[in-house]
């Protein structure tokens, strides 16, 4: 069966029906289900990963397949183990993609399981990357389009916290902000009947809202931080809970974290499906014609959301053509044409990182991802071509990593590519009074400000 | 390792082997491919260690004065921090020492708030041990008839003496400590001095990791695989005591961990713990003795008595060791960690050895661990099911050894009758000491006074070189080996003969087969091939190009020792298995000194399925890049890679695209690189054609003899590569007359999978799952599944391989750069008796009436 019947079978199924989204990145799951919801699907985030996820997710797998995999599956488990489980009422959001990485798997291997509980009723709703996900478009008119902007606004409030939050006097404020800005955005996209304008109407209202909720956050933006750009394997560097909150810890160490986001996908995705299309030699086709359209659509509707937020992401400007900025590049290191996938943006974006300044990159994968032993692999001759650039390999699997023991290290080589680097970095204007501090040595485990 | 202990070296030997394994681990996994300007310096505790030192001068080819052990080596660390606070202006605070202090005890206040788990509870475990009074012998002073059984395992060594009726006699629990004969021997005396004058030892039967010396040294009537010989035992037990035969037995063990899955006492599923310690004895042992706890006793006691027992989760050894350690600092209850401890044994055990396969409804838990009422609690509580733990729990093994010589003996059926003549009882090893029939061929209690020498060489069959010990027992010679022990290893044996043609070989001909390459001018540049990943499939395409090109093909040599090694030093991150030999045939090439590397990015794989991709996994698309990368091959220049982009799946037209650029580059007109595409293309199919035809023919030969069929299936690398696999099929084939049929000799392209798997979008994982549907329908096909440890996309596509072959049981062997031939040759041993390849047609002899059909070991 392919793509379309299981979606358009699985629109009629969900009917009466939660839709539960996985919480890959916290915002991103957020504006999702209310996106869902606008369309009148009652949609939710499923509860934060806890132990209990692992028990399950390990009792119904054996070990090998990949962390994220154990994390989803554990996560959506605990709905289907819980008292109150009705599985007439439950549908699960997985999404798929046509490989080579084994992401696309999870979502099989779901019903399988499912199967094997005697729930394979339960429908699994999967839009896949074989299309640029345009499948999500078909559980409701325009929903691919405001799935679209629902995770554009929430790769802006996660910049928003993620630029504040190592700056905040009191702690905690930067969270608090990003919760409040998640509520208001929520309430926006979850509105039903609103067409395309007004949808885009209120979203701009909305963010310069969260906007002026971070401008708020009392904070003092001095440039003694080190930039560390994070990349890798976009479950485990996006999900807090698998990366046993990374971010924090770089940040605990001194660091400000430059996280790739969710987008930089889409964007591959479609430059991707344009690649195929035109290396099948239909360059010329209608199919192109639509895919260029989309990526047009797609660029407008992010253009308006970022507006706003023109003077504050100065220096954290994403790349916005994929191809020139990242997948060219990465190209000497892993060619797009035949290196698939997350790495070449890993690989891509770690260059594209170091030209807007940052002073390490730090690449997270799951224990065994195919995609992280294939970068870790060409990183460091990428770093001796670009200054000694430090670059370390991350992985996770809900055991300790190698995190904590290495970052002292891995910060103390960032703060020392810091004073020899020649790129130089941008500040937006928050920054403008505090002068260029001089760092020493960063990564001792005395905190700044402590 | 312990394998190494087993096969009868010397505590020294091993430990040499051991600072060796040491140091190469440390090169392999730490140091990998970095390059190393010497001098260097050597600190760190282990640094102490002389024999390491010497180890790791060797690893690293250095000079005495090259590695140095600078003073304080031990405190580097310490030092360093003290230099460094000197530095930063000698006034560390020692106030910061109370603040340290009270903020660990701040970490204390907060116990009790950590993630709890159920009480356990032994009210769902049944233990049999209350139910056996101990035997008493005769009080007429007569002698007993009674058989021996030893299990010579990694950490234990079990003796056990049963009576004809099937009572324990007499049972021994000892530590290997790395001396198998001399334990053995020892406690054969010592039984001899306890029991010697009431006793006659009718039958011995031998298993374990160690059963062939043992066998060999004690004069066994049968020397069986630990799964067989478990199994004999767990049923002989269920059905004597509760009427009932397990269908489920859990085997936890100080070093391995078992499972076995039974439908009519019949061994349907099996699997041992791959290398993994978290789920066994020992790792619970090292960590009660860190807590302070007894493992005997003490340890049950406080876990059962936990009202809160801690969440650890299911993880790695070395995981664990910490998260122990950072409950106890922050001030957990001794009890409440144990009792989590129970459970992670448990969990770990599930899903790390159980894997998702079938758990019955009577579930045996059984082996050393299972003295732990603690764990058998723990297994009660998640699986939400009764657990029964037998009698004897430490010893099952050898009491099915006992249990299987009685029958080997009564039926006539013995090494010794086999020798005599009579048909050999399959499965059963062989030797040559005439013995008359119904006689035991045992040598009596005192080992010690048995002739044997032992006299140690290296193989020189083929490059791998393996260490050889050979013993020598009063004439009888006892080979061990590591991996190519096939030569000299003795086996079951059957006198089955293969009905079809040897296939595997007829392959390894076609594709190497030069015949129809046209000639190529002997000074034409050469270009490398390596003889890794897809060349193991793609050959005739890759050499056809070439040599109508204008080039000369220059192979690596098939994957040996030597080519892992450099692998394993070409290597910068940790890819899977394949992934490191193909890195070692590029070295190969490299050292040859060949014009060009060929070494293209192949995409997909060519197919008339096109309702899924097609792909290769990641890492072989990418592997291309990732070898230029290596700090091993920097000296190639850029433009001896020969690289380009193989999508077979865009096909002929696709091709011509993308290798158009690198006939321009190699100065090849697009007319004759067009050409020898056509060409290619051609052989490659011819290759296919021949191989499907051929496994026609054997199919239809196999439905017309109505003869059994083993098809071995997994990726071309790993099936085809005698080098990772160890020979399996050749093995299979020559030793038990297996009728081997390699997956791609079927066709199985237009099998639809997608009822089970609509986005099987890798190639192989497509052939894999839709092979093992065809052998559902086909009931004298059987399966051994071959994949590699790490395998990304074999973690998924295992999953759907058991319901497409419809519960039909298949084995799995996973391969590494450590696998070993005994290991690998016991699991399909196991594997093919229990599919009846080695089953004899025995007179079965039930235990305590003489003769007729009866219970516990009727399946040999």
């Amino acid at each position: 069966m392919n793509m379309a019947q299981t979606a358009t079978k699985s629109k009629n199924a969900l009917a009466g029906r939660t839709l539960w989204i996985p919480r890959m990145t916290y915002a991103g799951a957020r504006m999702f289900a209310a996106t869902f919801r606008s369309a009148g699907m009652d949609s939710r985030v499923v509860p934060p990963s806890d132990e209990r996820t692992l028990e399950l997710g390990g009792l119904h797998s054996s070990g090998e397949e990949c962390y994220p995999q154990k994390v989803t599956l554990g996560d959506f488990l605990r709905i289907v183990y819980a008292d109150d489980f009705d599985p007439a009422r439950t549908a699960f959001f997985m999404p798929l993609a046509e490989g080579p990485c084994r992401f696309g798997q999870y979502a099989p291997y779901l019903r399988q399981v499912l199967a094997e509980l005697g729930h394979g009723d339960v429908p699994v709703i999967s839009p896949t990357s074989r299309n640029g996900y345009d499948g999500v478009g078909e559980h409701a008119p325009d929903l691919m389009r405001r799935a679209w902007r629902a995770i554009v606004i929430a790769d802006i409030l996660r910049k928003c916290m993620l630029k504040t939050r190592p700056y905040e006097i009191r702690r905690g404020d930067a969270d608090a902000a990003y919760e409040a800005a998640m509520v208001i955005m929520e309430k926006i996209l979850e509105t039903p009947g609103l067409s395309m304008s007004q949808h885009m109407a209120a979203a701009v209202a909305g963010m310069m809202q969260c906007r002026d909720l971070f401008r708020r956050v009392p904070a003092r933006y001095t440039r003694d931080r080190l930039l560390i750009g994070v990349v890798g394997e976009i479950f485990c560097r996006m999900n807090t809970f698998s990366n046993d909150n990374a971010i924090r810890k770089i940040e605990a160490h001194g660091g400000e974290a430059w996280l790739s986001d969710t987008t930089e996908w889409v964007w591959y995705t479609n430059w991707s499906q344009k690649f195929l299309i035109a290396r099948d030699g239909r360059r010329l086709s209608l199919e192109m014609l639509m895919a260029v359209v989309k990526n047009k659509v797609q660029a407008g509707d992010e253009h308006k959301l970022l507006a706003p937020f023109a003077e504050d992401f100065v220096g954290y400007e994403e790349p916005h053509d994929i191809y020139e900025e990242v997948l060219k590049p990465a190209w000497p290191y892993l060619p797009a044409d035949s290196a698939l996938g997350e790495m070449v943006l890993t690989v891509g974006k770690s260059i594209y990182l170091q030209k807007k300044g940052a002073d390490g990159i730090i690449d997270i994968s799951p224990f065994s991802c195919m995609n992280g032993i294939v970068t870790e692999a060409v990183l460091p001759v990428l770093s001796r071509e670009h200054e000694d650039l430090p670059v370390r390999n991350f992985y996770f699997d809900a055991s300790t990593s190698n995190m904590e023991r290495d970052l002292d290290i891995f910060m103390e080589l960032a703060g020392a590519y810091h004073r020899r680097k020649s790129p130089v970095r941008r500040y937006p204007r928050c920054f403008e009074d505090s002068p260029e501090a001089n760092i020493l040595s960063v990564g001792g485990s005395v905190q700044r400000g402590e | 390792m312990i394998h190494a202990q087993q096969k009868g070296y010397q505590p020294e030997e091993v430990l040499r082997g051991l600072c060796n394994a040491v140091a190469r681990n440390f090169r392999s996994a730490v140091f990998r491919s970095r390059r190393l300007n010497p001098p260097a310096a050597f600190v760190g505790g282990v640094a102490a260690n002389s024999a390491v030192v010497q180890a790791m001068r060797e690893a690293f080819e250095l000079e005495e004065s090259q590695l140095l052990m600078p003073a304080g080596h031990a405190h580097f660390v310490a030092v360093g921090a003290a230099i460094d606070a000197r530095a930063a202006g000698g006034s560390a605070a020692l106030r910061r020492i109370a603040e340290l202090r009270a903020a660990g005890e701040a970490h204390a206040d907060r116990a009790g708030r950590f993630p709890t788990m159920t009480p356990l509870s032994t009210h769902r475990v049944l233990l049999l041990r209350d139910q056996v009074k101990p035997f008493e012998l005769p009080y007429d002073g007569s002698t007993v008839d009674v058989y021996l059984g030893i299990d010579i395992g990694s950490v234990s060594t079990n003796l056990v003496l049963i009576d004809d009726e099937g009572n324990m006699v007499d049972e021994v629990y000892v530590r290997t400590r790395g001396r198998p004969i001399e334990v053995v021997a020892e406690n054969l005396l010592d039984m001899q001095k306890r029991l010697g004058s009431r006793i006659r030892i009718r039958g011995v039967g031998t298993t374990g990791s160690g059963r062939e010396l043992i066998g060999e040294l004690v004069g066994a009537d049968c020397v069986k695989d630990e799964i067989t010989c478990h199994k004999a035992g767990a049923c002989f037990i269920g059905e004597r005591m509760i009427g009932r035969v397990p269908d489920t037995i859990f085997e936890i063990g100080g070093q391995d961990s078992k499972y076995i899955s039974l439908s009519d006492g019949v061994v349907v599923d099996f699997t041992m713990n791959e290398a993994c310690a978290a789920g066994t004895g020992s790792f619970l042992e090292e960590r009660a003795e860190e807590l302070g706890v007894s493992i005997k006793g003490e340890f049950a006691a406080l876990a059962l008595a936990s009202a809160a027992p801690i969440r650890l989760g299911e993880r790695c050894t070395v995981f664990m060791e910490h998260d122990v350690n950072n409950y106890m600092q922050r001030g957990a209850a001794t009890g409440d960690l144990v009792a989590g401890l129970a459970y992670s044994i448990a969990y770990n055990y599930i899903n790390r050895v159980v894997r998702g396969r079938k758990i019955g409804k009577c579930i045996f838990f059984q082996g050393g661990t299972a003295y732990n009422d603690a764990v058998a609690a723990a297994f009660a509580s998640i699986l939400d099911a009764e657990i029964i733990v037998p009698p004897y729990n430490g010893v099952i093994g050898a009491v099915g050894a006992a249990l299987l010589a009685r029958q080997a003996v009564l039926s006539g059926c013995g090494i010794a009758a086999a020798q005599a003549g009579q048909p050999a009882g399959a499965g059963t090893y062989v030797s040559d000491r005439p013995q008359g029939g119904g006689q035991s061929r045992f040598r009596g209690f005192e080992v010690a006074k048995v002739h044997y020498t032992l006299r140690e060489f290296t193989c020189k069959g083929c490059s791998n070189a393996c260490a050889i010990q050979e013993f020598d027992v009063e004439g009888e010679k006892t080979y061990w080996g590591d991996k190519c022990s096939d030569r000299f290893r003795k086996r079951a044996k059957s006198d089955r003969k293969p009905v079809i043609a040897d296939l595997e070989a007829m392959r390894r001909g076609w594709l190497m087969d030069e015949s129809n390459l046209p000639a190529v001018p002997a000074n034409a540049p050469s270009v490398g091939v390596p003889l890794a990943m897809y060349s193991l499939e793609l050959l005739p395409f890759y050499r056809t190009l070439l040599a109508h090109c204008g080039l000369k093909t220059v192979l690596s040599e098939p994957t040996n020792r030597r080519i892992v090694e450099a692998g394993l030093g070409a290597v910068v991150a940790e890819p899977c298995f394949p992934i490191i030999i193909a890195h070692g045939h590029v070295a190969d090439l490299v050292a040859r000194g060949v014009d060009y590397l060929w070494l293209p990015c192949v995409m997909n794989s060519q197919t008339r399925w096109m309702d899924n991709e097609s792909h290769v996994c990641p890492w072989g698309q990418t592997l291309p890049h990732v070898v230029k990368q290596s700090p091993a091959f920097a000296a190639v220049p850029a433009e001896n890679w020969l690289t380009p982009v193989l999508s077979f799946r865009a096909g002929r037209a696709g091709l011509k695209r993308e290798l158009r650029p690198w006939a321009d580059r190699l100065d090849i007109s697009p007319k004759v690189m067009n050409r020898a595409i056509d060409a290619a293309l051609a052989a490659q199919k011819a290759f296919r054609d021949k191989c499907h035809a051929a496994g026609q023919e054997a199919l239809a030969k196999l439905e017309k003899t109505g003869q059994p069929g083993i098809v071995v299936f997994g990726r071309p690398y790993n099936v085809h590569d005698a080098g990772v696999n160890l020979s399996v099929m050749r093995k299979m084939r020559e030793y038990y007359g297996v009728n081997v049929i390699p997956l791609d000799f079927l066709d199985v392209e237009d099998i639809d999978i997608r009822d089970l798997n609509e986005n099987m979008y890798w190639n192989y994982g497509r052939r894999i799952i839709a092979t093992a549907r065809l052998l559902g329908e086909h009931p004298n096909l059987h399966a051994v599944y071959v994949t590699n440890f790490k395998c990304g996309p074999d973690s998924f596509v295992k999953h759907f391989i058991r319901p497409a072959a419809r519960g039909k049981p298949f084995l799995t062997l996973q391969f590494d750069g450590h696998s070993n031939d005994a290991g690998m040759m016991t699991r399909c041993e196991a594997y093919l008796d229990s599919k009846g390849f080695l089953r004899p047609a025995v007179e079965v002899l039930p235990v305590g009436q003489g003769q007729g059909a009866g219970v516990g070991a009727e399946e040999v």
